[in-house]
């Protein structure tokens, strides 16, 4: 066993435990968490694949921006820590069909691949150097810039989106001013050469 | 010998215990050397009694720590609670793997160093917000909550400012972008204003996700008792201490390795490893510098700072940095050709 | 070359371009005061000028309308610089044909929008960039030749309009909002998944190579059939679920009825063309194989069963509805079942995309109208939503009613509107593919539908308001009205003078292998 194989072995374990706690962590937090794991999994899988640039993006991305947004909107719902999952809204029954659906669904899909041949598609060797940065950079920026300039669009749409709808309802119109009684901010005795000098700018009424 | 060091483990491992070493004992003094200057800026004295000038404080600090009783709240998620100091820690250091020290001292040469120093940063938010979620007290959720605002506000400058050096110099090994700084000038005045811009925009974005002060409010002292360390006790507690610093003095070294030309020194007069820490040491000093003088932000002052100023004003240098590069600035530097992929792929 | 692509490219580019000045619009704009809610409050800047700012937004996709029109006049396949979008963009006749459509309905509903908000105090002006950006996602998503763009364009679509559903912020809003968005991520992550085995299976990306692949696999050259089908069987259910045919269709009552009335009209037409027009793609250039096109073995039994579900099921539920705006999203159901018999009628009539594109067109405008006219018929705390709402309107405002009528009959297809000449060649184009039984299912499912539709013009013609009830007032807007006028006069040309437009729609054929 080499190097790589290490890493890809510790790389899955990541990701399986990880998604695993997600999955099965009762508390949001805790799933948040595996979340992270696992996404730190894939980001050591794109290494062994020999992606840097891809590795370091993943990070970044989703858990720098993506996993901790989630926290924070688990924060700002304040979901309790001992609190499980709500009790689900469905019957037995449903959850049943459901579960059964899955199983036959996957057990077709299964039939489908032993029917046909079975073998897995190869490819061609990737390219030496295929996840540096000048290839990902080139990819993107010469060959796929239509999709590349598209998700701009996605993303402006998105924030639009996004504040279209989180934005609060119309806020009331400010409150004409009220007329102060007293100007002095200390209600305590004025000093004689303070009393002389008007304190605001609006003339006096 | 050297065919030995050459190994990539081995050198990697040799390096990141000595830099590992050097950086906690460098930081152990810094709590000293913070002491006395924050005193002299005062009007005292600092530490005076543990050692000659109060030089044994850190370990007489350390010792304390040790001594304290280990306190987990009773309703604190134990595992996540226990979890998170260390974490600090590991992400605090966790950028210093990439900074070259000098030619050859360096643990990892990453060719996207730079993402791998932006990704530690981005992990960095996560302990800080796991101990105060995990202490079940609400002053440590509500530093954990500012932490992650300002975690997430503060990292879109810091990208756009760590990219400057990337557009101007065409690399995302930091090395490279030293050695492009030893042959053009540093980058604070050999692309002009906007390399001095960008190093400003770096300093002040690293400053607030190390949550140093004025961008402290995480742990704002007269708001929320000690934010998300307010449950911790003895070591655990000093871990995060630690990390504070360790995480500003690895930010120090990478400010000047982006933008202050590394290793590169004047006139040749010592070797580059004395000139990056020379560097490293100002900058870190600066910081303390800064924290003594100036005053913390209010919550909506940071992400009004943030949002409105700093981002637009990223987005802008590094648009300018492209300018730069685009129109032939560095004259015989902007058709650098890629490394030739067979080269790389040979490693 | 480079004025080939800018000039080719133009309607998506200018409506692109419009979204990005009308945001700073209604960012840096002055309030207008005499647009303003009447309840003393205000939003921000830029409030109340939901009726100029729709009048720029439809200005924008006209002016968009308009360049498609102009692009099809060069004829894309003379700006020969357009082939450096290939794969990605294949900006053909089909797809200008389809980007026309998408820009007039947009451009209605961003018309219908600006009385509408404006009426209802919706002081959401975010409304008019959210349609403009999902447009450019619905361009670019009719002519996507890439899997990469195709879903990233389809995603540019759906964001928009779920942003767009949920915006009334009632509770009945958010919640279609939130069915919408959710059943709509869970239908484009099947699509990402079908897509992810399709590369799997071919190694390829682009729509004509997995076409060359998938035909190298049929004649048994290498593995990967298996993937193919499941894959087949993903991107077929992601984009019925786009098209609402039922039983996927769940959402679409639900998200109709909760959205702003324009926003309802948005979707029930630029959506469902655009996904349509990626949907014959797809189908007949990425799964065009012979085996996969064949009536054996392939999609052409799977899209007919949902188009047969499609009308059978929405017609009947639609005649049961009490709320006419439901009634209207059943209908739009039932008429994706009629667009689906003419898809699977492309794997023999070599006439059927252009029914397709003809049909979408009527389509498109009847909607439009019948939901313009819909909102026209109520006005702020007098909507009108129930068939009694509409009761005796014929005699107090004959025309509203009269406007009403026109598109309901083009709707159900009653000559000589527009709808007429859209089921005609779509079920023309059934019968020169040989698919009688489908073509009877269509005529009689189209009966039934006639059923409602005229139940709403009995009701406006031959009833009388229930003594008491609250009496619908039709507001007036001129920007409602003048919507209501483009598309009555084109549901009238096209019924009448079809014969342009339709050799027009028959030459825009996407190339199929």
């Amino acid at each position: 066993m080499n190097a790589g194989n290490a890493l890809f072995i510790v790389g899955a374990l990541l990701c399986l435990v990880g998604a695993l706690s997600t999955v099965i962590a009762r508390s949001p937090i805790r799933a948040a968490m595996g979340l992270l794991i696992t996404i730190i999994g894939i980001a050591s899988l794109f290494l062994k694949l020999s992606a840097q640039f891809l590795a370091a993006i993943q990070i970044i991305v989703y858990a720098g921006a993506v996993v901790v947004l989630f926290v924070f909107v688990i924060m700002l719902i304040g979901a309790d820590t001992s609190a499980g999952p709500p009790k689900s809204g469905g019957s037995v029954g449903s959850r049943i069909v459901a579960g059964g659906g899955m199983a036959v669904l996957s057990g077709l899909g299964l039939l489908l691949l032993a029917r046909f041949d079975g073998q897995p598609v190869r490819f061609g060797p990737a390219a030496v150097g295929h996840g540096d940065v000048e290839a990902v950079g080139g990819l993107l920026f010469r060959e796929a810039i239509i999709p590349f300039e598209l998700a701009t669009a996605l993303l402006i749409v998105a924030v639009i989106g996004a504040i279209a709808v989180a934005r609060s309802k119309a806020r009331p119109r400010p409150a004409p001013p009220e007329s102060h009684e007293s100007k002095r901010l200390f209600h305590g005795p004025l000093h004689p050469r303070d009393a002389q000098r008007p304190l605001s700018k609006e003339p006096a009424e | 010998m050297d065919a030995w060091l050459s190994n990539p483990f081995v050198h990697g491992l040799v390096y990141g215990v000595v830099v590992v070493t050097a950086l906690m004992t460098v930081t152990a003094w810094s709590i000293w050397f913070e002491r006395k200057f924050a005193g002299r800026m005062q009007s005292r004295t600092g530490p005076t009694l543990v050692g000659p000038y109060g030089l044994l404080q850190p370990l007489a600090d350390a010792l304390k720590l040790l001594q304290k009783e280990d306190i987990v709240p009773k309703d604190a998620d134990r595992v996540l609670f226990n979890v998170a100091p260390p974490l600090t820690v590991l992400f605090a250091l966790g950028a210093a793997a990439v900074v070259p020290w000098g030619p050859e001292q360096i643990a990892a040469d990453l060719d996207v160093g730079v993402l791998f120093i932006l990704a530690m940063g981005g992990m960095v938010v996560f302990p800080v917000w796991i101990a105060g979620w995990a202490s079940n007290n609400k002053y440590a959720l509500l530093g954990g909550m500012r932490s992650v605002a300002q975690g997430i506000s503060y990292e879109i400058p810091l990208v756009m400012a760590a990219l400057v050096p990337v557009v101007l110099c065409g690399s995302m090994s930091v090395s490279d972008i030293v050695r492009f700084q030893l042959e053009h000038g540093w980058l604070i005045y050999s692309a002009p204003v906007v390399g001095f811009l960008a190093f400003l925009l770096f300093f002040l974005a690293s400053l607030a996700e190390a949550n140093r002060i004025p961008f402290d409010i995480p742990e704002a002292e007269s708001e929320l008792v000690a934010g998300v360390t307010t449950e911790y006790t003895g070591m655990k507690f000093g871990l995060f201490y630690l990390a504070e610093y360790l995480h500003t003095l690895v930010i120090s070294a990478v400010a000047s390795a982006l933008f202050l030309g590394g290793w590169g020194g004047i006139g040749g007069l010592a070797p580059g490893l004395h000139w990056m820490v020379l560097k490293t040491l100002l900058l870190f000093g600066a910081i303390f510098w800064i924290r003594w003088t100036l005053l913390r932000f209010r919550a909506d002052q940071l992400m009004t700072l943030c949002w409105k100023y700093l981002v637009p004003g990223g987005l802008a240098l590094v648009m300018a940095a492209a300018a730069w590069v685009h129109w032939g600035a560095f004259a015989g530097t902007t058709a650098t050709p890629a490394p030739a992929p067979a080269e790389q792929g040979a490693r | 070359m480079t004025f080939d692509v800018v000039y080719g490219l133009s309607p998506l580019l200018v409506v692109a371009l419009g979204a990005l000045l009308l945001m700073l619009a209604e960012a840096f704009g002055k309030p207008n005061p005499q647009g303003l809610a009447p309840t003393g409050e205000v939003s921000d800047a830029g409030a109340g000028r939901a009726g100029e700012l729709g009048m720029g937004a439809a200005v924008v996709l006209f002016v968009g309308a308009a360049l498609s029109l102009g692009v099809w006049l060069a004829g894309p396949d003379n700006l020969v610089g357009l082939e450096l979008t290939r794969p990605y963009l294949i900006w053909d006749r089909f797809t200008v044909f389809v980007c026309f459509t998408l820009c007039l309905g947009g451009g209605l509903s961003c018309l219908l929008a600006g009385g509408y908000l404006t009426e209802h105090e919706i002081d959401r002006a975010e409304f008019f960039p959210l349609v403009l950006f999902s447009t450019v996602g619905a361009m670019a998503l009719a002519a996507a030749g890439e899997l990469l763009t195709l879903f990233v364009a389809l995603e540019t679509m759906s964001l928009g309009v779920y942003a767009l559903v949920g915006l009334r912020r009632t509770p009945r809003s958010s919640e279609a909002a939130l069915k919408y968005f959710l059943l709509g991520s869970f239908a484009a992550a099947l699509m990402l998944f079908g897509a992810a085995l399709l590369y799997g299976a071919t190694g390829r990306t682009d729509l004509a190579g997995i076409g060359q692949a998938i035909a190298a696999i049929g004649q048994g050259e290498g593995p990967g059939a298996a993937q193919v089908l499941i894959a087949l069987v993903l991107v077929v259910v992601g984009l019925a679920f786009k098209v609402s045919a039922v039983p996927f269709h769940m959402w679409t009552p639900d998200a109709y009825e909760g959205a702003p009335t324009p926003a309802t009209s948005y979707m029930a037409v630029a959506v469902k063309t655009a996904a349509f027009a990626v949907m014959v793609r797809v189908l007949l250039i990425a799964f065009g194989d012979e085996r996969l096109t064949s009536w054996a073995s392939g999609w052409p039994p799977v899209l007919a069963t949902l188009a047969v579900a499609s009308m059978t099921v929405a017609n009947l539920v639609a005649g049961r509805q009490s709320s006419v705006k439901r009634m209207l999203a059943y209908s739009s159901i039932a008429h994706a079942g009629y667009a689906l018999v003419a898809v699977v009628a492309t794997i023999r009539s070599p006439a059927a995309e252009g029914s397709i594109l003809f049909y979408l067109l009527t389509y498109t405008v009847s909607t439009a109208g019948a939901f313009g006219a819909l909102i026209l018929c109520g006005s702020r705390g007098k909507e009108a939503v129930s068939y009694e709402d509409l009761a005796g309107i014929a005699k107090r405002h004959p025309a509203a009613a009269m406007a009403f009528s026109l598109f309901l009959l083009s709707l159900a297809g009653v000559p000589p509107t527009a709808g007429f000449f859209g089921k005609l060649y779509v079920f023309q184009a059934a019968i020169d593919a040989e698919l009688y039984v489908l073509t009877v299912v269509g005529l009689l499912n189209s009966l039934v539908g006639a059923y409602y539709y005229l139940r709403v013009i009995v009701f406006m013609y031959m009833r009388e308001p229930a003594p008491g009830a609250t009496l619908a007032v039709p507001m007036r807007s001129g920007y409602v009205a003048s919507a209501l006028v483009i598309a009555a006069v084109l549901v009238i040309a096209l019924g009448v003078l079809p014969n342009v437009t339709l050799e027009w729609a028959a030459i825009a054929t996407v190339g199929r292998s």
